[in-house]
This record gives C-alpha cells, sequence and structure tokens, in this order.
C-alpha cells in the first residue's frame, strides 16, 4: 500500500516528470543519444498519473464537483502529452533534403537527403523524387531579406497512380500532402569551378559547397592538382582600387575573391584576385574558371502524428486549470468584493 | 505484405532516372532501378543520340498504373503513362525537335535480386501523339 501511494504521489511524478523533460531535450539536441530503452522513464511517468487520476475517481465518488472534473482533464492533457511526446520518437519521420536546383533527387539519395528520425522504417512513402526549379530572394530596400520562394515539383504516388505536383514553397507556408509537411528551411548558392591543364585537359569539374557569408572566408581543396583555394563570396561585386566588397546580398553581379596555394609550398600564393563568373585565370600552366552559381535550397519534411496528440493535450490542460481554478476566483471576487468599504459623500 | 507500391515506387523512379540520363548522361539513379542489361541498352540508345550532339529533354506528367501481377520473383506491370519530350542540340542549345506529346501504354518486366525489385525489360506496347 505504501508502495502504491509512493507511486501515485506527486512528489515522484514531478520527479519523473523532471526527468522525461531532461531526456526530451536532450534527444531534441542530440538525436543519436536516443534509446528505446529509457522509455520507461515516460511510461513510469504514464503510469503514475493514470494511478493518481484513478485513485481520485475511487475517493471522491460522492463529491464529484466542478473542481474535481477540472482537475481530472488536466490530469488527462498531462497523460495525453506523455504519451504523444514518448512515441512521437518511435513513429515521427523527419528528413533534411538538399535540393540544388534542375536536380531530381530521390529519397533515398544519400548524397542529398539525410533521414534523422525513422525509426519504424516506415516505407511506402508518397514521394518519389523532389527538383528545385527556381529559387528567388526578395530584399527590401536590397539589403534585407524578407522572403524565399523555392519552386518545386514533387513526384507522388497516390492511389490513382504517379504524378507530378508543382508547389511554391515560402518560410512558414510548407507544402502538405497526407499528413507529411514540405518546409523551406534555408537556402544558398553552389559555385562550380572548372580546373584544366595547359592542353585544355579538365582535372576539376564540380559545383563547391561553400561558405555565402560575405564577411568570412571558405577553403576546398583539389587534390588532383594539390591545390588549396581560399575563398570569399561577393553576391553584387565591387572594386574600389585593391578592395572588394559586396553592394548587396543579392546576386546581380556574383563573384569570388580567391587565393590559391600550393599544399606543397603553403606559404606562397600561385594566384590570388577576383572571379566573376563565367571569368577565369591563368597560373602555372593551368587555368581556373569560375563557371556557374546554381542556386540550392535545403528542405525539412516532417511527418508527426503526435502534433496533434500534444495539441489536444495542451488544451485539456489549460481547459483543466481553467474549470478547476475559477471557482476559486469568484470566491476570492466575492470576497474581496464583500470587504470593500463603503464611502459616503 | 503487398508488393504492389514498392513495383510503383520502381517504375516511377526508373522512368525519373530515364529522365536524367537522357538529358545529363547520368546514369546514377538509373543503376539502382534496372538490371545490367536494361542499363546497357538504354546506354547505347543515348549514346548514339550523343553522337549527334542530341539529347532528350522530358517531363513525365504521369503514370497511371493498370495492371500489376506478380509470380515469386518477376514481376510484370501494365501503366499508362503521358509525357511530353523535346530534343536539343547540346553544343548550340538549339531545339532539334519541337516539343512533343506523348501517350504510351507500356508494360514493364521486374526482377527481384538481392530483395530489390529491378526493371528488367520494358515494352511500349502503343504510342500516340496527343496534343
Amino acid at each position: 500500500m505504501k508502495f502504491l501511494s509512493f507511486l501515485t504521489s506527486r512528489g515522484f511524478a514531478v520527479f519523473l516528470l523532471a526527468v522525461s523533460i531532461g531526456l526530451l531535450v536532450s534527444w531534441n539536441k542530440y538525436p543519436n543519444l536516443y534509446s528505446p530503452i529509457f522509455l520507461i522513464i515516460p511510461a513510469c511517468l504514464f503510469l503514475s498519473i493514470s494511478l493518481c487520476i484513478a485513485n481520485r475517481i475511487t475517493a471522491c465518488k460522492l463529491k464529484r464537483d466542478i473542481r474535481f472534473w477540472g482537475s481530472t482533464a488536466f490530469h488527462i492533457g498531462m497523460l495525453v502529452i506523455v504519451a504523444a511526446t514518448s512515441l512521437g520518437y518511435s513513429i515521427r519521420f523527419f528528413a533534411m533534403i538538399v535540393l540544388p536546383q534542375g536536380v531530381s533527387v530521390t529519397l533515398d539519395d544519400k548524397s542529398f537527403v539525410a533521414v534523422y528520425e525513422d525509426r519504424l522504417h516506415s516505407g511506402g512513402r508518397p514521394f518519389v523524387n523532389l527538383k528545385l526549379n527556381e529559387f528567388e530572394a526578395k530584399y527590401a530596400e536590397e539589403q534585407f531579406p524578407v522572403e524565399y520562394i523555392a519552386d518545386i515539383t514533387i513526384g507522388i504516388i497516390d492511389k490513382d497512380g504517379y504524378r507530378n505536383l508543382t508547389d511554391k514553397i515560402r518560410i512558414n507556408k510548407p507544402f502538405n500532402y497526407d499528413g507529411y509537411n514540405i518546409l523551406f528551411e534555408n537556402s544558398g548558392y553552389s559555385p562550380r569551378f572548372v580546373l584544366k591543364d595547359r592542353d585544355g585537359g579538365v582535372i576539376f569539374n564540380s559545383y563547391i559547397n561553400l561558405s555565402n557569408n560575405i564577411k568570412s572566408e571558405d577553403v576546398f581543396y583539389i587534390k588532383e592538382a594539390g591545390l588549396t583555394l581560399y575563398t570569399r563570396f561577393f553576391p553584387d561585386v565591387f572594386r574600389e582600387g585593391t578592395k572588394a566588397g559586396s553592394r548587396s546580398p543579392m546576386t546581380r553581379n556574383p563573384a569570388f575573391g580567391i587565393k590559391v596555394v600550393k599544399r606543397n609550398s603553403p606559404f606562397t600564393d600561385a594566384w590570388k584576385g577576383i572571379l566573376k563568373k563565367g571569368e577565369s585565370a591563368r597560373f602555372d600552366n593551368m587555368t581556373l574558371e569560375f563557371a556557374d552559381l546554381k542556386p540550392y535550397v535545403v528542405i525539412k519534411v516532417v511527418k508527426d502524428p503526435t502534433y496533434w496528440g500534444i495539441f489536444a493535450g495542451w488544451i485539456l490542460i489549460i481547459l483543466g486549470l481553467l474549470i478547476r481554478y475559477m471557482p476559486m476566483v469568484k470566491q476570492l471576487q466575492t470576497i474581496s468584493n464583500n470587504q470593500q468599504p463603503t464611502t459616503n459623500n | 505484405m503487398s508488393e504492389k507500391p514498392e513495383l510503383k515506387t520502381v517504375i516511377a523512379k526508373y522512368n525519373n532516372a530515364i529522365i536524367e540520363a537522357y538529358k545529363n548522361q547520368n546514369f546514377e539513379h538509373f543503376m539502382q532501378v534496372a538490371t545490367d542489361a536494361e542499363i546497357n541498352k538504354i546506354g547505347v540508345i543515348i549514346n548514339s543520340f550523343r553522337q549527334a550532339d542530341q539529347i532528350m529533354e522530358a517531363e513525365l506528367r504521369k503514370i497511371d498504373f493498370q495492371e500489376i501481377k506478380t509470380q515469386g520473383d518477376k514481376a510484370d506491370v501494365k501503366t499508362s503513362e503521358d509525357w511530353s519530350y523535346r530534343w536539343i542540340d547540346y553544343k548550340t542549345g538549339q531545339e532539334v525537335e519541337p516539343l512533343k506529346n506523348i501517350h504510351y501504354e507500356m508494360l514493364y518486366h521486374l526482377i527481384k535480386k538481392d530483395g530489390k525489385w529491378l526493371v528488367e525489360k520494358v515494352e511500349a506496347m502503343k504510342e500516340s501523339e496527343t496534343r
């Protein structure tokens, strides 16, 4: 009996709740920490609250006033939230996809897709492939980004067959289909550099993932030629004497500030300068060309059926608290009104 | 468990891989959904067009799956497909053949290898130009 009292005690429930919150925060930050064995803690919390509710119902057989129902709704709301958040980690689907413009990406393509949560390995997803057709970034006063628009085509298999659906996704305006949300996460530009030898033979030709930050430098290596390239992106380049910068974040006149260093001679610049899109530089019998600049977007694909559970749980909690404490507030108001001194003019 | 969703997905992927292969000579996706014999067959066709400096830009509008029959490790799938495509000289970027809308009735023969369905052979049963 003592053990049952302990299990249904508020102290034990609060302790379990604190541990569960700690687990949820940790899983959110470090998804690799997740192990189904930890679900025992929210399961205990669920059991503790359930026993607490059962206890109250049996204890208040005769005196079930409105406050009793408020308290019950509050606890059922907690049960729903505990169940939904704990199950969410097992049944949720969550993936991040990089979509370079014009490239059709399938969900099993590990070069572009990282699936973070799909613990039940729920196959048979309706999406076959996704493609970025166009990307547009809108700026206010040519400085402040106000909108990002990604025009994407999504190949979907439904009961009628395979279809291509095209939609424009924006920040906070996702594409919804069959419980899946496709959300715009972020975007950028990826340059293509081509390095040729003196006979025109291609040594290197690839799109590179480089920082788009105007204020910071990035680096990449061309192993085939033993070169290290330090880069800085200027979306709207200007030159004043020896200095260079970007007039705006808009890609009107894109260029890269580049410093080429040989790996066997790291303290000497093989070449240093600015390459606009389409321009090339010659050094050491080689030609480096900034051949192209393509936009890409990063999208998030989420299916979380537990979302509605959390939503319903919070509504129950709020309603429960209102029902539980509203009579007390009214009582206090009545007492305070009765105690107000009357003034005579 | 029903094999139908997987077969439908493989056929959709196969057709998207064909588009990519014809346009960019990229066979990476194709290798995941077709047998070696089918890859070689399509590779020869694409190379012959490439030698004539031609690439195809295609769009798959829809696939309706008409009939799916499975027997052990083999499956036959009949589809009805709407495509549009045009041919382009990849050196000049000029259109060699204008955009056409084509309706196909197709029969796909698939085989299961190492637990994975692959397209083994494709037959066009009916082909007609649409507006």
